[in-house]
């Protein structure tokens, strides 16, 4: 017989662990097992298998060696003894345990969803390959008072760059057409406002994950197009749709090429990329793919590894200046594709305004600035609370030391409870994250889900963090402990109160300024919502045309419209009042080139003015008798006319060159808020529609509005059968704008309940403790008749005063951060001195509460109850 | 004082110790029980019930002074079964037979 033997630790295992008596049989036997396993499936299995038995042997209790609880070595290692005690503390000091782990748990949730929202927010354009090597280029014109960056370039500059330098590797032009076109498939057709082309080179500098296509020819051929996976779907109902055709504006086939991913964290927002030989130059544009003005055409390029930036920047420039038709001072900024996203304010400009995605960093600055507090709330709280432990235990602890125990034990007898603690937040703050993961992701706007594989790997991280946020804290009373001598109580409570006391300040003033800076935010959107915007939003709807259709049938389609009693005013317009406009450059005429100032363009019809209920400062509105409004009419905004070096009462009349066309104004209308409240209002001039508009504004009259919408409907209907009615309404459309500011709103008031209930909890446990801590001297002055309103103001005074200076302090501090949130409007309300006044007494109400009743409990206590004891 | 009662494995065990005879050890009794009931059993269960049947007085063990090469030189752990084992076997057995007589004829048909 073989004499094979199993791995020698399971036998070390079996001969420590089983009953000694039983060991010889038992292992015995599983030795006669395990050689005839050995010749039956060979010695891998057959170790396989003794593990398995042997674990299975061990798992049965009366067959594994008994342990008699006599002898020198205890069997339980000291940390379950430590553990013990800590969950023996925690359970008998309720109040304080619970504080400090919900303070953990509402800090950790803070913490878990900033982190979520700073890693969606700088994760914008991160899947391209090569990112670092993909620019845009930023045109920066030059004049005389600024300099003027724009997002877009003209078409007849990517041509020339490419292949002439050899640091660049691609270039690519993307055109974003917000001119209503049509794609129809079999029976289905829908209006599409959005409709992107671009280079053939395209996905190839920016390499959006191909589902089916090929990505280096599908944009070559003519009538070619790439449809975004959601498109493809809602169209074909499929995602593999390459070879099929689309209808394109009901003259058209379209070859489908390719189908694209776009991640929700991209810049550029594709659902409809066509070829850019498709690209037909729209009607009533002057220029075509030779001009050196049309900046509408973003131009990416890929650079070689390792080129010099700042050298192709100029070789751009040179370009640029050696062809151009005219002369302008122009420089050139290549913008990386990764920062598109988040830095791109400068470059703002409204015509691009819905064209690409962009974030807000003033906005981003603010959430970290409010977590970055409430850890430090939450902190102070941790530490607090851990002296006030500590000085509670003083007794407990000299009698510890008397008795023999090392300092180190004592140290990590408390480190081990407070991280007790804090992993129980931790806990309970991942749970209340997973159990409400709709709601905090609407709010900010990212999809959690803790289960996801993505999402879990930063746990460990966090445990981590908790770990050490947790210790940092503890550092003080700890080395409060080590220093202390023997039989001295450790902590006194007038040294733990000085000490605090600007701890406690210091978390009052956040919370106070965190109140206000929420109230203000609140307040300021509240205001943005009601503000007279110049025209009337309300009772308006804006119904979606294709272009070509409303040129052939407008006429018609307003006569019926207006004989419907339920509409008051009818007219059409290229863009509607939610921030898009038109642009180019503006001069009186007898000025220079170099003068001109870019004012954003409306091409409005008859009527738009007194539909809108814009205000005319002075001349008069478009009118269909005086025949030469529509070439030569122009009406400029009050801030166009004084940039022209007029004003609204001497404009009417003088002759302008807008871009090349000569225009006299014929009247100057009120600054309206065509764009949102973030900007101030920019130059604007109106002209009677030279291209297609695509937008017709319905005024309606005040009544039922479904019935009302229905009417309309049914009007629509009979007059433009072959068009779908396509509506929105206005003040919706406009409240879009303002999408950011709410989510921001939303996150910073959670953040503020969250502060403030950290810092109250705070508030209430130390200053009960506190309290506790004169027990006995409460009971001896009301033995010696003190009144219950004395005893009640010596125990609240300190607090109060607290209370005071933290309130004094937080006014200034208050009405600086929040004037400098509302900079960022441009129309914004003063910081207002009610509602620092509202904060304030929200916090000195659930503070003078808070301190009352512990006071009050004391006071009202009968002292012999307190004095028997002893 | 443990429950006297037996359970199924336990008695079957109990069995097969009496079957065996002078060589019922702990790997002879599994293989009885695959052999003779088709069912398989793990030797770590086989000394549990070994363990709980010595504990209610119902087996004595000793070793033997055998040794041999495929046990590693260990000797083997022999069960024997007592007379209190006896008896509960018995018992067991004819509650069985009582409860088998008194089933009427009627209940699995004739036989």
């Amino acid at each position: 017989m073989s004499q094979s033997l199993p791995p020698k630790w399971i036998i070390r295992l079996l001969t420590r662990m089983l009953d000694p008596y039983k060991l010889d049989g038992i292992y015995g036997d599983l030795l006669e097992e395990y050689n005839l396993k050995i010749e039956q499936s060979g010695r891998r299995r057959a170790n396989w298998y003794f593990l398995i038995a042997s674990i299975k042997m061990l798992g049965h209790k009366g067959l594994r060696r008994k342990y008699t609880p006599q002898g020198t070595r205890s069997r339980r290692p000291v940390l379950w003894y430590q553990l013990k005690l800590s969950t023996r503390y925690i359970r008998r000091n309720l109040l304080f345990s619970t504080v400090s782990a919900l303070g953990t748990t509402f800090s950790l949730i803070g913490v878990i969803l900033i982190g979520f929202y700073l890693s969606k927010e700088f994760s914008y354009d991160d899947f391209f390959s090569d990112q670092d090597q993909i620019y845009r280029v930023i045109p920066v014109y030059h004049n005389e008072s600024n300099d003027r960056p724009m997002p877009g370039a003209p078409p007849a500059l990517a041509p020339l760059l490419t292949g002439k330098n050899p640091a660049i590797a691609q270039v690519a032009r993307f055109y974003i057409s917000d001119i209503n076109s049509t794609l129809g498939y079999e029976e289905t057709t829908f209006v599409e406002n959005r409709v992107f082309y671009a280079d053939s080179s395209f996905l190839e500098i920016l390499d959006f994950p191909l589902v089916s296509g090929n990505r280096s020819t599908a944009l070559d051929e003519p009538n070619s197009v790439v449809l975004s996976k959601a498109y493809a779907v809602k169209y074909f109902g499929k995602a593999d749709v390459a070879g099929e055709l689309l209808r394109f504006n009901n003259d058209r086939l379209l070859r489908v090429t390719g189908v694209i991913e776009v991640p929700e964290n991209s810049h550029l927002d594709i659902d409809i990329l066509m070829s850019f030989s498709t690209f037909i130059i729209p009607f009533g544009y002057t220029d075509d793919m030779t001009s050196w003005r049309w900046n509408s055409f973003f131009t990416y390029v890929k650079l070689h590894k390792g080129s010099n930036r700042e050298a192709l920047e100029q070789f751009i420039a040179g370009v640029w200046e050696s062809n151009q038709d005219r002369d302008r001072d122009i420089s050139i900024r290549l913008q990386p594709v990764a920062d598109i996203y988040l830095d791109s304010e400068e470059i703002y400009h409204p015509y691009f305004a819905s064209h690409y995605r962009t974030g807000n960093l003033v906005v981003l600055k603010g959430l970290i600035g409010a977590v970055i507090l409430i850890l430090f709330i939450a902190g102070f709280n941790l530490m607090n609370l851990s002296s006030a432990s500590l000085t509670r235990r003083g007794d407990n602890l000299n009698i510890a030391r008397v008795l023999g125990s090392r300092p180190e034990t004592l140290f990590s007898q408390f480190f081990l409870e407070s991280q007790l603690l804090s992993l129980g937040g931790l806990a309970l703050a991942l749970a209340t994250i997973q159990l409400f993961s709709v709601e905090f992701s609407t709010m900010i706007g990212y999809k959690i889900d803790l289960l996801q594989q993505g999402q879990a790997s930063f746990i460990p991280l966090l445990f981590l963090l908790t770990v050490v946020y947790t210790l940092v804290p503890l550092i003080q009373p700890l080395l409060t402990l080590s220093r202390s001598s023997f039989g001295k109580t450790l902590v006194t409570n007038q040294k733990f109160g000085s000490a605090k006391s600007v701890v406690m300040i210091f978390q009052l003033v956040v919370t106070a300024v965190l109140l206000t800076t929420t109230l203000m935010v609140k307040d300021q959107l509240t205001y943005v919502a009601e503000k007279d915007l110049g025209f009337e939003q309300e009772q308006v709807l804006v119904a979606e045309v294709m272009g070509t259709e409303l040129e052939e049938h407008y006429s018609l389609l307003r006569q019926q419209l207006l004989s419907n009693p339920h509409v008051n005013g009818v007219s059409r317009s290229k863009y509607a009042l939610n921030g898009k406009s038109g642009g180019s450059p503006l001069k009186l005429e007898t000025q220079d080139d170099s003068e001109s100032f870019g004012v954003a363009v409306y091409e409005s019809d008859y009527d738009f003015l007194e539909v809108m209920k814009i205000q005319l400062l002075s001349g008069r509105a478009f009118s269909r008798e005086i025949k030469t409004d529509s070439a030569q009419g122009i009406i400029l905004n009050k801030k166009a006319a004084i940039l022209l070096g007029l004003n609204e009462s001497n404009a009417v009349g003088s002759r302008v060159q807008l871009l090349d066309w000569e225009k006299t104004v014929i009247g100057v209308v009120d600054d309206f808020h065509y764009a949102s409240l973030h900007g101030e209002v920019r130059p604007l001039a109106m002209v009677l529609p030279f291209t297609h508009t695509t937008k017709v504004l319905i005024k309606m009259n005040p009544g039922d509005l479904s019935e009302t919408v229905v009417a309309i409907g049914e009007t629509w209907k009979t007059a433009l059968p072959q068009v779908p009615f396509d509506f929105r309404f206005l003040d919706s459309a406009i409240d879009q704008l303002y999408q950011q500011d709410r989510q921001f709103s939303q996150l910073i008031s959670t953040f503020a309940i969250i502060a403030i209930a950290i810092a109250l909890m705070g508030l209430y446990a130390v200053s009960g403790f506190l309290i506790q801590l004169r027990l006995k001297e409460t009971a001896i002055r009301k033995v010696l008749g003190a009144s219950f309103s004395s005893i009640l103001r010596l125990l609240s005074e300190r607090f109060f005063l607290q209370l005071m200076i933290s309130v004094l302090i937080s006014v200034p501090v208050s009405y600086v951060i929040a004037s400098q949130w509302l900079q960022s409007f441009s129309y914004a309300l003063a910081p207002s001195a009610a509602l620092i006044l509202i904060a304030i007494l929200i916090i000195i109400t659930l503070g003078t509460t808070t301190i009352l009743w512990h006071s009050w409990r004391v006071a009202v206590l009968n002292p012999s109850k307190n004095l028997r004891a002893e | 004082m443990k429950g006297t009662n037996l359970g199924e494995l336990e008695e079957l065990i109990l069995l097969i110790v009496a079957n065996l005879y002078d060589d019922a050890y702990g790997l002879a009794i599994k293989k009885q029980i695959i052999e003779k009931c088709r069912r398989s059993v793990s030797i770590s269960t086989v000394h549990a019930t070994l363990h709980r049947l010595e504990g209610k007085g119902f087996l004595l063990s000793k070793y033997d002074d055998t040794a041999s090469a495929s046990r590693g030189g260990r000797p083997k752990l022999l069960f024997r079964v007592t007379s209190s084992g006896e008896e509960a076997l018995r018992h067991s057995r004819s509650l069985r037979n009582d409860l088998w007589s008194t089933i009427p004829d009627f209940v699995f048909g004739k036989n």
